[in-house]
């Protein structure tokens, strides 16, 4: 029990949205009695924390497969924030409302740059000191995991340990670390001598540097369907996703250059689609959901996809199968339209509007695929089609932003022609900046400047017809921020904290952000964001996170980056050969279902 | 409605207090939903390009007031007995929400929010130690409140701006007992008031309103008063005492739990 928790009562009058702070949601787990405490955190507002199916497995295993208790922390909106800090309560669970500080081990989630001035501020309102190395005895041992874990650097200094990799093998190991181990001393010890866990103050003390021990990403081999939760908490009303999903297919070997998901989670492992619709027909009965989704990186090449959607449909022929991140071809939108008797809308990804561009980053899809996905989609009714694209890409001429205008005149007219001219449908053309991400082929490759992506933005808003085409672009402002925090080291964990101390939070909410509170920060450490964001490394260079090894090569990503500049393509292996990528050289290789 | 529909209303009375009282209106209407859905129910959807649950508070309830006698009314396309309906819901719902009562509606008769008529109050306060008044000073407070004539409060939302006269829009103000296991609840047990509000063609009175009338009078706030409402009453309740007949008595009760439960 909170020892404020008659003033924790009365702070929820006076804030929005007050059911972000009780917990109590359907399949909540409370334990009174534990053999440790483990707080599960997402830095971020409930709504989009609660959202996240990282989280839900890593409850569901502690709640489940040990004596362990795991409870949740998500970032306090900035009304409860100062209230709590005006009213001296400390950040609290949302099961017991016990605070953040009598947790034996703190489990933070990193899906996103744009969150680490929230991580920041959760220790801080928690009452923990902001740095690791001023943390004592009965201080909680952070530790931080997810995809941004790839490059710990930034937040080095305010995080006792990272998790490097997938947490499901490794999770079990550091709850026996609390529960075996007393004191916040021998539990660290023996973190920093637990595979895949990277101790900054004990691996690289000094920073990431040449005589910096590597630490090796934790790969979850067996991708077993019993780590998929059952019984996953359902969110009140307010989530972003209001919906069952279970991961069918982890990892993606198509090896576009600029996608971090695409080297991190190789090698690609499947689940056989029997145990998939099992296991989502469990979840909908259990949570009440009227929608169940296939989560992967890309659905579309799940190898038995078809059987999975067969399998659901047979128990709930009305449900709406929600199939994300499908690759751009007729296939899969027949596919979707089977899937999704009720939705209008579709999505595709061509990501580059010309042949050239493609190359570069390697999206092997060509222009007749992308037009038949149009014309496939149309035909099967959509009346919303959303594309996506990036500007601000390595090498890209003013012919590769002039396409992307191209591709929606071209995507509008197929539409006309298939639905008529004075049918309704619009197309979506959504384009987002090139940010470049550690443990990718364009990882050396720094940003576009800032005056050109606003050019390429002014360009495609003058350009683009606005009748029955809608263009939405990513502001260049965070997506600069989130460029330079993406690559960044030791120093830019100093910038971090200075922007949180001049007001800088919750990054990612545009009515949030506070860019001067940022530039202010960069310049403070002697550079700026913008040089930060759009710094190229050299091939040979050190990079700030050599000492994290993905099991992706550094000769294989060279090479790709390589075979981009000469604007030639790598095949898949799953079809086209190996490609020595080194992923499959360790405990796991790429296993599909067939 | 009728079987021939496919369509089956249940009228469910139920409470809802702790923490769970801050949901908001529309986050309590989803977790009664999936509440429905996760006991193997379906509810029937309106008709229209985008159907929703045909679903149903009778009387949307502020955030952070508890109800110990809320009513909702839920289509379904299944026929269970009331009884059945009770006993599966109860398993599915969260901690603060408890069923009290299910009964079908007859055929015809008028949906629950059109008619609600006004629910009864409790105000429950603090010691004067933790922020309430003096409890010699309440019984005068309440005095003075029911011998007004006007008490306006100022009414602020983003779409509307207005005075409201409380003391025109309640009714039967007083003193009242602080009821036993008030402790047990968590909720405060120095003093206690109770008071009615209509719901009349004028408007009604918010109870937050009239807290703050009643600060008014008291020439201080009442340090953190509960708000309880202990039951909404409808226009085919027989006034404020009797419950919604019961039917179905006869009638084979549908299929139930199509897909079953976890």
């Amino acid at each position: 029990m909170h020892p404020n928790e008659r003033t924790i009562e009365r702070l929820l009058h006076e804030v929005q949205k007050p059911a972000r702070y009780i917990g109590g949601e359907p399949n909540e787990v409370r334990k009174d009695e534990a053999t440790a405490r483990i707080l599960l955190s997402y830095p971020d507002a409930y709504e989009i924390g609660i959202s996240n199916q990282a989280l839900q497995i890593l409850y569901t295993m502690v709640n489940e497969r040990t004596g362990a208790a795991a409870e949740r922390c998500y970032c306090p909106w900035p009304d409860m924030a100062d209230a709590m800090r005006r009213e001296g309560v400390e950040l609290f669970s949302l099961e017991r409302w016990a605070p953040a500080r009598s947790f034996d081990l703190w489990g933070i989630t990193l899906q996103h740059e744009l969150c680490y001035t929230n991580v920041l501020e959760m220790i801080d309102l928690a009452g923990l000191p902001l740095h690791a190395a001023d943390r004592r005895e009965g201080d909680p041992v952070i530790i931080a995991g997810g995809p941004c874990a790839s490059n710990p650097e930034p937040l080095a200094l305010y995080v006792d340990a990272f998790l490097i990799g997938e947490a499901e093998d490794t999770l079990e190991r550091l709850v026996g670390i609390m529960e075996r181990l007393e004191g916040r001393e021998r539990r660290m010890a023996a973190l920093a001598n637990t595979p895949s866990v990277y101790v900054p103050a004990v691996h690289a003390p000094a920073g990431p540097a040449a005589d910096a021990t590597p630490v090796d990403r934790a790969i979850y081999a067996d991708f077993s369907i019993d780590t998929q939760p059952r019984r996953p908490i359902v969110p009140y009303s307010s989530a972003i996703f209001n919906r069952a999903s279970v991961e069918v297919m982890r990892g993606c070997t198509r090896g576009c250059r600029f996608c971090h998901a695409g080297t991190w989670y190789r090698p690609v492992r499947e689940r056989p689609a029997e145990l998939v619709a099992e296991a989502g027909l469990e979840q909908l009965a259990c949570t009440g959901y009227d929608e169940l989704s296939l989560t992967s990186l890309a659905t579309s090449d799940y190898t038995d996809v078809d059987e999975a959607i067969r399998l659901v449909k047979e128990q709930r022929p009305d449900l709406h199968l929600s199939l994300p991140s499908n690759r751009v071809d007729t296939g899969p939108v027949a596919m979707s339209a089977a899937a999704n008797a009720r939705q209008s809308s579709i999505t595709i990804a061509p990501e580059a509007a010309t042949q050239r561009m493609r190359n570069i980053i390697c999206k092997t899809i060509d222009d007749e695929m992308i037009d038949g996905a149009v014309r496939a989609a149309f035909e099967q009714g959509y009346t919303s089609l959303k594309t996506y694209f990036m500007i601000g890409l390595p090498r890209e001429t003013h012919d590769e932003v002039q396409a992307i205008v191209d591709f929606g005149i071209r995507a509008r007219g197929i539409g006309r022609e298939v639905l008529g001219d004075g049918a309704r449908f619009t197309v979506h053309v959504s384009a987002s900046n090139f940010v470049p991400k550690p443990h990718t082929p364009f990882q050396w490759e720094g940003m576009a400047p800032r005056i050109q992506l606003i050019r390429k933005a002014q360009f495609l808003r003058r350009e683009m017809p606005r009748q029955q085409i809608r263009l939405s672009i990513h502001d260049v402002e965070t997506s600069m921020l989130e460029g330079a925090l993406s690559r960044g080291s030791r120093h830019t964990a100093r910038a971090i904290e200075r922007a949180w101390r001049a007001g800088a939070r919750f990054d990612a909410w545009s009515e949030m952000y506070d860019e001067q509170a940022w530039l202010t920060a960069f310049e403070a450490e002697g550079t700026t964001l913008d040089a930060e964001a759009t710094r190229q490394f050299d091939d040979f260079e050190p990079l700030p996170w050599d000492h994290v090894r993905s099991g992706v090569s550094r000769e294989f990503l060279l090479d790709e980056l390589w075979q981009s500049r000469a604007e030639a393509i790598t095949g898949d292996c799953r079809w086209d050969g190996c490609t020595e990528c080194g992923a499959c050289l360790g405990p796991v290789r790429t296993k599909v279902v067939r | 409605m009728t079987a021939a529909s496919g369509r089956y209303r249940y009228r469910i009375r139920y409470s809802i207090t702790g923490r769970i009282r801050f949901l908001s209106h529309l986050e309590t209407v989803d977790t009664l939903l999936g509440s429905v859905r996760r006991a193997g129910y379906e509810p029937a959807l309106s008709q229209g390009m985008k159907p929703k649950p045909r679903i149903s508070i009778a009387m949307p309830r502020p955030v952070a007031v508890e109800g110990l006698g809320e009513l909702v009314e839920v289509e379904l396309t299944t026929q269970p007995t009331p009884e059945q309906l009770h006993a599966d819901l109860a398993g599915t719902l969260p901690a603060g929400i408890v069923i009290e009562l299910v009964e079908e509606v007859p055929t015809g008769r008028r949906y629950v929010a059109g008619a609600v008529t006004g629910a009864r109050y409790l105000l429950l306060l603090d010691a004067p130690g933790d922020g309430g008044p003096d409890p010699e000073q309440l019984a005068g407070i309440v005095e003075r409140f029911a011998a007004s004539d006007e008490l306006v409060v100022a009414r602020r939302t983003p779409s509307q701006h207005r005075d409201v006269n409380v003391a025109a829009l309640v009714e039967d103000m007083h003193v009242a007992e602080v009821p036993a296991g008030a402790a047990a609840r968590g909720w405060p047990t120095a003093a206690a008031i109770g008071f009615y509000l209509p719901l009349a063609d004028g408007g009604s009175a918010r109870p937050s309103e009239v807290v703050t009338a009643l600060e008014r009078l008291a020439g201080h706030d009442l340090g953190m008063p509960r708000i309880v409402r202990l039951e909404v009453h409808t226009s085919d309740d027989g006034g404020r005492e009797a419950t919604v007949e019961l039917v179905g008595a006869g009638v084979e009760p549908g299929p139930a739990r199509p897909w079953g439960s976890c």
